[in-house]
This record gives C-alpha cells, sequence and structure tokens, in this order.
C-alpha cells in the first residue's frame, strides 16, 4: 500500500503535471489581479473564443505549412485581436463594445478553424479536445521549459509595470492627464497583450476552460480583505495542486475538477455572507 | 500675461451642444471659481481647457499655448484635480503612494508630498489605504496630490464637496495663502463659494453658456441666480419652479 501510495506521487506523468500546474496557477493568479484592478474581467471571459481562434488556425495552419508552429502563429494572432480592440477603442467605441465586437468575428474564426482541423486532421478531434480540456499529465519537456519562461516573461512585466497599472486604475483621467493619451492606450494594450498571451499559455497546460478559472477567480478570494497578490496565489496553488490529485484519483477531467473547487471556495463563502465590494 | 483665454468656445458631446459660446479672460495671477448646477458644463469647460475634450470651434490659450496643439506644456504648467467620482478606491494604494503619483512620474519633488500632505491635514493618514479612508479625507488626497505638482495654475474640479465645512473653510484658506505667496492662478469649479468669496475671486456663472463673469458683487445679482437654477424672478423675489436642471437656458 505504501509503496504505491509513493509511486503515485513520483509518477512522471503526475510530476510533470504539478509542475505545470504550479506555474499556470501562479501565472493565473497575478493575471487575475491584473484583470481585477484593470476591470477587464469581459475581455478575460470573451478571450476564450479568441484562445480557441488562435489555438485552432495554429495547428490548421501548421498542418499546411510545417514551419510555423502553432504555439506562435496561436500568440501572433492573439496579439492581432487585442491589437483590434485597442484600435476600436481609439475610435471611439466602448471597450466592451469592442471587446464583443472581436469576439464575434473569433468565435467565427474558431468554429472555422476547428471545423478545418477535423477534416484535414485524422487527429483533428484530439486536438480541439487538448486545446478545450489541456493535457497537464502529458506535458514535454519543452512544454515545460516554455511554461517557466512565459510564467518569467509575464510576472516580469507585471512587476514592471505593477505601479502604472494601479495609479491608472486608480484614476485614468489623471494618468493621462500626467502621461498623455498616446501613453495611456499604450498601457492599456500592454495589459490586454498580457492578458492575452497569458490566455494561450494557459491554454497550453490546463485547457481553455481551466484557464479561464485560473484568469479570474484568484482575486475574488473572499476571506482576504486587503487583497494580495502572495497569499492569493498561495491559495489557488493548493486548490490547483488538489485538483490535479483528485482528477487522477477519481478520474476526471482537470479543469472540471478545478472550477468545482475554486467555486466552493471562491463563490459560496460570498454567497453565505454577502460580502460588499471585497 | 493671461493665465487663461477662452473665447466663442462651443463644445459638443456627441449631439448634445454642452457649452455654447463661452467666453472669458482671467489675468495670471487670479481665482476664478465656476458656479453652476449640475449638468451645466463645468467638467466639460475645464476638460477643454486641458485638452482632453476637443472643441467643436472657438479658440482656447492656457498661458499662450492652445492646449489641443502642445498638451506636454500645459502638463508642465497646470496641476488637475478630477472630479472624485471617476476614481476605484478600492484599488490598493497607500495614501502617500498617491499623492507621489506626479513624483513617481517625474513631473515633481519629494518635498512637495510632504508639504501637499501636511497643508491637506492627511500626515497622520500617509501610510494607510485609500479605500480605509472617509468620503472627506479622500477627497483631501485628491486635493494633495494636485498641489504635489509644481504648477502655475491650479484646476480644481469639485475639490471639496464631500468635505465637512469646518474642514472646507480651513483647507480654502491655506490653498489661498500657498496661491497668493507663490504667484499662482487657481480655477475651481463649486456648487459652494461661501467660502472662497472673502478673498474676492472671479466668479463664471456657467449653465451650458456664460450667465455672468466677474467679481462677485457684480455677478451674484437675483436675475443671474434665478437664470442659473431654473427659477423666475418676480418684485425682487426668487420663484424656483423645478425645472430640470441644466435645461433652463436654451
Ligand atoms: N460622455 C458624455 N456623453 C454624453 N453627454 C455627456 C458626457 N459627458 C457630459 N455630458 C453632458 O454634458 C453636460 C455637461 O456635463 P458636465 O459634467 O460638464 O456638467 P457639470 O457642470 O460638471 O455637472 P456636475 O455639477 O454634476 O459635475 C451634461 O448635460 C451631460 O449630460
Ligand atoms: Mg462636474
Amino acid at each position: 500500500m505504501d509503496l504505491q501510495f509513493a509511486n503515485f506521487f513520483l509518477n512522471p506523468f503526475y510530476i510533470t503535471a504539478v509542475i505545470g500546474v504550479s506555474l499556470a496557477s501562479i501565472t493565473g493568479s497575478v493575471v487575475s489581479h491584473l484583470v481585477r484592478f484593470t476591470k477587464t474581467q469581459f475581455l478575460a471571459i470573451e478571450s476564450l473564443h479568441m484562445i480557441l481562434a488562435a489555438a485552432a488556425t495554429g495547428y490548421l495552419m501548421n498542418l499546411f505549412i510545417n514551419y510555423l508552429y502553432p504555439d506562435i502563429t496561436a500568440y501572433i494572432i492573439m496579439i492581432l485581436f487585442m491589437i483590434m480592440v485597442s484600435y476600436m477603442i481609439s475610435r471611439g467605441y466602448e471597450e466592451n463594445m469592442s471587446i464583443a465586437t472581436v469576439a464575434f468575428l473569433s468565435a467565427a474564426i474558431a468554429s472555422l478553424a476547428s471545423y478545418g482541423l477535423a477534416i484535414y486532421s485524422p487527429i483533428g478531434p484530439s486536438i480541439i479536445y487538448n486545446i478545450l480540456f489541456g493535457s497537464p499529465f502529458f506535458l514535454r519537456t519543452t512544454d515545460l521549459l516554455v511554461s517557466i519562461y512565459m510564467t518569467i516573461i509575464v510576472l516580469g512585466a507585471v512587476l514592471i509595470l505593477w505601479k502604472k497599472i494601479l495609479l491608472l486604475s486608480f484614476d485614468p483621467e489623471y494618468f493621462e492627464f500626467l502621461n498623455g493619451s498616446r501613453k495611456t492606450s499604450l498601457y492599456r494594450i500592454i495589459v490586454y497583450i498580457l492578458i492575452a498571451v497569458s490566455g494561450i499559455y494557459l491554454t497550453r497546460i490546463v485547457g481553455a476552460v481551466a484557464a479561464h478559472i485560473l484568469m479570474i477567480a484568484p482575486s475574488m478570494t473572499p476571506f482576504i480583505k486587503k487583497i494580495s497578490v502572495s497569499k492569493s496565489t498561495i491559495i489557488i496553488l493548493l486548490i490547483s495542486l488538489s485538483s490535479v490529485t483528485l482528477s487522477v484519483i477519481a478520474n476526471l477531467p482537470f479543469g472540471g475538477v478545478l472550477g468545482i473547487f475554486a467555486l466552493i471556495f471562491y463563490v459560496t463563502p460570498s454567497m453565505i455572507r454577502s460580502v460588499g465590494r471585497h | 500675461m493671461k493665465a487663461v483665454e477662452v473665447k466663442d468656445l462651443n463644445v459638443f458631446i456627441g449631439e448634445a451642444h454642452v457649452l455654447k459660446d463661452v467666453s472669458f479672460e482671467l489675468d495670471h495671477p487670479s481665482v476664478l471659481v465656476i458656479v453652476g448646477p449640475n449638468g451645466a458644463g463645468k467638467t466639460t469647460l475645464l476638460k477643454t481647457i486641458l485638452g482632453f475634450i476637443k472643441r467643436s470651434s472657438g479658440i482656447i490659450k492656457v498661458f499662450n499655448t492652445d492646449p489641443e496643439k502642445d498638451p506636454g506644456r500645459i502638463r508642465n504648467l497646470v496641476s488637475y484635480m478630477p472630479q472624485i467620482h471617476n476614481i476605484d478606491p478600492f484599488i490598493p494604494l497607500k495614501v502617500r503612494e498617491i499623492v507621489s503619483t506626479p513624483v513617481f512620474f517625474g513631473e515633481s519633488d519629494p518635498d512637495l508630498v510632504d508639504k501637499a500632505l501636511q497643508i491637506t491635514g492627511l500626515e497622520e493618514y500617509a501610510d494607510r489605504y485609500f479605500y480605509e479612508l472617509s468620503g472627506g479625507l479622500r477627497q483631501r488626497v485628491l486635493v494633495a496630490r494636485a498641489l504635489a505638482k509644481k504648477a502655475d495654475l491650479l484646476i480644481f474640479d469639485e475639490p471639496l464637496s464631500m468635505v465637512d465645512i469646518g474642514s472646507r473653510e480651513h483647507i480654502i484658506d491655506l490653498l489661498m495663502n500657498i496661491v497668493r505667496k507663490e504667484s499662482i492662478s487657481m480655477i475651481v469649479a463649486s456648487h459652494d463659494v461661501s467660502h472662497c468669496i472673502k478673498y474676492d475671486p472671479y466668479i463664471l456663472l456657467l449653465n451650458k453658456t456664460v450667465i455672468g463673469f466677474g467679481k462677485a458683487r457684480e455677478v451674484f445679482t437675483l436675475e443671474n441666480l434665478a437664470k442659473i437654477y431654473g427659477a423666475a424672478t418676480l418684485n425682487g423675489k426668487i420663484f424656483f419652479m423645478g425645472e430640470e436642471h441644466g435645461s433652463s437656458v436654451r
């Protein structure tokens, strides 16, 4: 029994998943605070369509043009989507309207590209399955390396921009007064791109569904008045790692288990004792 | 030298004609209080002077500079406090960090921050989070932030509307002191002129268009007050008719 127990936790698949999911949780936690402060929840949620479009198109193009890595194509498409959103905002459209418009477009691309994948590739359906639910237990070394780089890039960028993002979110008008409108929109685009790029990277590890939970839930932490990034990161780490373990034991998809755990932890307490804005 | 010159200014926001043929000039240094009901266009006028809102026609000069043409120079010369309602108080920033914003962006010196905290009576709150403060204290933080930036012209949009009456008078006294001592000009949009009056500022009565401009005794006539607050006068008495705000002058 003891040996079996040890075998389970030393299993390379399990260890891979633990590393991948930990990195994803840390990035997700930081991004979720970014999302919360900049009030871009709608963008974070709507990025599901964009991620599906970008990832599916990436794989589809890889079928025809071998040297185009699916991930790199996906990152480029995602950044293009964000530039489109920012462009619409700069033309005077409301932020949410701009996001919704790009989401329509990406929903169309997502369904066309997935359809193309299903038709042109024998493993098309399993690629789509992977995009949706991820494959944390089957990450290759390169995937893990890329995850480490991405975690460093996203965390580094957020760390450098943290104070500016807080000041921008606190009083956008005053920020614009001191920095001019061009610089202000540039910071907004950077925030969008950070959210978008993290979305793709999290999708690679845990799938699009769980990526959304990681990008939104951690900053919802209902027990902590002073919303501290480090505390909420520890909490989401514990939740994610329990979800990985339970998903192995119960043979359920990681995203589903994570979603239920996150719901229980983040949402139920606030339902019970109706917290205000905190 | 004029601090601000505005000539035949018209501003549309969408379809709405928000400012109509607004003209006035402000010598430097001097103090101007803009008075008008909700929706009169006070905020719009301030933002147009700052160059945030594009004008449809007319001329604006701030220290001889067109704010739409050279926003960088305006940023150097002006300090600004926006109306408090566009702020997200739950962003975890401490009072000192907020007041230091102009220093953080290289527009000011650190010693101005301490001075600003002192003037607004915020020294003991410097290390508290903004969201822990009451409405009036929050507003003082924004006043302090504006004071922490070097400027020849201070623009305040309803700076003290949530501050209690006692502190209001105290802060205005301190502001006027600075303005006079350092020869700064100041424009304040406000519903309450009572504490400024003793300093004899210029008054701009605004309700989409200029109802009156000048010193208080010339401007605060019964006729003008009636016009601006949507009332009628009869034999020296004033009658309020409960019209929708800001809609009485067409
Ligand atoms: N973004 C906007 N879109 C449409 N109308 C606007 C917008 N901003 C202002 N307005 C209109 O412009 C008019 C003037 O508004 P403004 O905020 O300048 O008034 P105000 O005098 O500052 O009022 P308050 O005392 O309430 O601050 C109002 O009628 C308002 O409805
Ligand atoms: Mg206003």
